[in-house]
């Protein structure tokens, strides 16, 4: 089980990386955009509960997701709800309209606003542990929970997923979202064990 | 240039796609620049190679896409430039003068123990053009949904409305049937007398006159429950109902051209008694009628407005009652209530003396125009 110093280390490094990605989105959108991210869970895959499930409601998620290889593997993805997603777009983009259905040309600007937030977070974990990571490029995808966090591979109960809930507070709106961090089995002890490192 | 020459061998690849390409050193310099982008921006390889990116291309100087180069340098997670945040990123003019519309990516490029970043530019302009075709698309057809649903509603109300009229009209001609029986009833009780024959004659005449005239505006309201609210163009609509209330002086201003209305059958029947009450109540024998439209932030204007006496303060509400005036025709009740199928609003706002002003209010999605 994950130690309360390595859990609180995991969840600054992820704040740190939001407040980066919330700078760049400020840029890019010209909006007020604060990111937060006010609860953090750590559980195994075979533990995720419904109240897990709930976070994010049962409804299909909108994800991006990028995998990454190293010390430490798994995937990283920004899920939100279709309408959440669509809302989310559309707020940033400034477009308007009621559908929630999201066409190509969203589904990009999706992928770029979850790029943002998925480098900063990812980066700021390999670069506060000193970590080489191999990523890959974003990709969208729609499923519920459990499919989002299975990505390509078979996930194990084994392994550890990391839940940060995310808010965006853009203008008066209150968008929610959560980080995905899927790491594949062994991969929490590793980033635990360089936390440790870097600590002593 | 900066630094040693870039292995070409190793990027001699991307000279055969049709993506950009382009590879800067952590320095910002340009080290490669592959045959696509030569095609598509005109400008050659040598000219660039060598330079400065953000120097060349000033418009990538912005800290959306400078501050995400130096994670990339490290080796870091790839970048994705989306067409919606960086459509030009390399200017590249098509035959038509516009420019095409890119995404890109900047991923680390380890070349010989040196980290570059190397810029891929795809061309997404037929893909964004197809997006926004089928927007377009979309939003036509939404908007004839939302139509075909506001008809459908509004179609259900004009029944409610109907059912309402019929019944204040079928007692009425219920009444001129009984008052028709008791002439004739005295009508045959004094056959011997001439003149009162005559007399109960005329009567019962009158009263079939009014129980035709009551039959006619029956007639009218079926066409309400009968056909759903449509668009009417308001020119024509004018120019009959001129004709038909035997106005001479109608003015009208440029805000009507092309004008159409969403709203139930019956529209044009609207327009007459307008006029005719103009004519009819104006106490001005050379009467003048200027119809004008105005656009609000929240809704339109409509105006009709006469130089005739004017309706009483006492009477402003009245005069939209059941019952006020005569009942052989549409009344200012009925136009009240046939306007609200399509939620338009008429109230009289003119001043007593100077000319009565009826001020109907229309919402946004009750009225546009057309070229005409």
């Amino acid at each position: 089980m994950i130690d309360k110093d390595s859990r609180d280390a995991i969840t600054e490094m992820i704040n740190i990386g939001v407040g980066r990605a919330a700078g760049i989105l400020n840029e890019i959108t010209g909006s007020n955009i604060k990111l937060r991210v006010p609860h953090l869970h750590i559980i195994r895959f075979g533990d995720l509960s419904d109240a897990h499930i709930n976070l994010m409601g049962k409804e299909r998620l909108s994800t991006i997701m990028q995998e990454f290889h190293g010390n430490f593997s798994g995937t990283t993805s920004l899920a939100f709800s279709e309408e959440s997603a669509a809302s989310l777009v559309k707020l940033l983009s400034g477009e308007s309209g009621p559908t929630p259905d999201m066409d190509t040309v969203q589904v990009e600007t999706l992928k770029e606003v979850g790029n943002i937030i998925i480098n900063a977070v990812m980066g700021s974990i390999s670069n506060v542990l000193a970590e080489n990571l191999v990523f890959t490029l974003p990709e969208y995808c729609e499923g519920n929970i459990t499919e989002i966090a299975s990505g390509r591979h078979a996930i194990k109960p084994d392994d550890w997923i990391i839940l940060a809930q995310t808010q965006f507070l853009i203008e008066s709106m209150s968008i929610e979202g959560m980080i995905l961090l899927v790491l594949e089995v062994g991969s929490l002890d590793r980033l635990v064990q360089s936390i440790h490192q870097q600590q002593s | 240039m900066s630094g040693t020459a870039i292995n070409r061998e190793c990027l001699v690849l991307y000279d055969h796609l049709y993506i950009g390409v382009l590879v800067v050193r952590t320095d910002f310099t340009i080290c490669f620049w592959n045959r696509c982008l030569e095609e598509w921006t005109g400008i050659k390889r040598d000219d660039v190679e060598g330079v400065n990116l953000f120097s060349r291309f000033p418009q990538l100087d912005t800290p959306s896409i400078r501050a995400r180069f130096p994670a990339v340098f490290e080796e870091g997670p790839p970048v994705f430039l989306s067409s919606r945040f960086h459509p030009h990123l390399v200017p590249s003019p098509l035959p038509d003068g516009s420019l095409r519309v890119q995404k890109g990516s900047i991923l680390p490029l380890r070349l010989e123990e040196e980290t570059f970043a190397m810029l891929v530019i795809e061309d997404v302009t037929d893909q964004v053009h197809q997006v926004t075709e089928y927007r377009k698309m979309r939003d036509i057809a939404r908007l004839e949904l939302d139509e075909k649903k506001n008809a459908q509603v509004a179609l259900r109300i004009a029944n409610a409305k109907l059912s309402l009229f019929s019944d204040i009209t079928l007692q009425d001609i219920r009444s001129q049937v009984v008052a028709a029986r008791g002439f004739d009833h005295l009508l045959k009780m004094n056959l011997s007398n001439l003149e009162k024959s005559k007399s109960f004659s005329d009567k019962i005449d009158h009263q079939l006159t009014l129980i035709e005239k009551y039959v006619t505006m029956m007639l009218e309201f079926v066409q309400l429950g009968a056909a759903v609210p449509t668009w009417h163009l308001l020119d024509p609509i004018l120019r009959k109902a001129k004709l038909d209330a035997q106005l001479k002086n109608l003015e009208t201003d440029s805000g009507l051209e092309g004008l159409e209305i969403f709203a139930p059958p019956l529209l044009d029947r609207i327009a007459i008694n307008l006029l005719e009450n103009a004519q009819q109540h104006g106490e001005n024998p050379e009467v003048r009628v200027k119809i004008s439209f105005r656009e609000e932030p929240e809704y339109g204007v409509l105006l009709v407005e006469d130089n005739g006496a004017g309706v009483k303060p006492e009477d402003k509400t009245a005069i939209f009652k059941p019952g006020f005036g005569t009942k052989v025709k549409l009344s200012l009740y009925h136009t009240r209530e046939i306007l609200a199928i399509t939620s338009i609003t008429i109230e009289e706002t003119g001043c007593y003396g100077t000319g009565a002003r009826f001020e109907m209010h229309l919402p946004k999605d009750t009225y546009r125009y057309v070229h005409t």
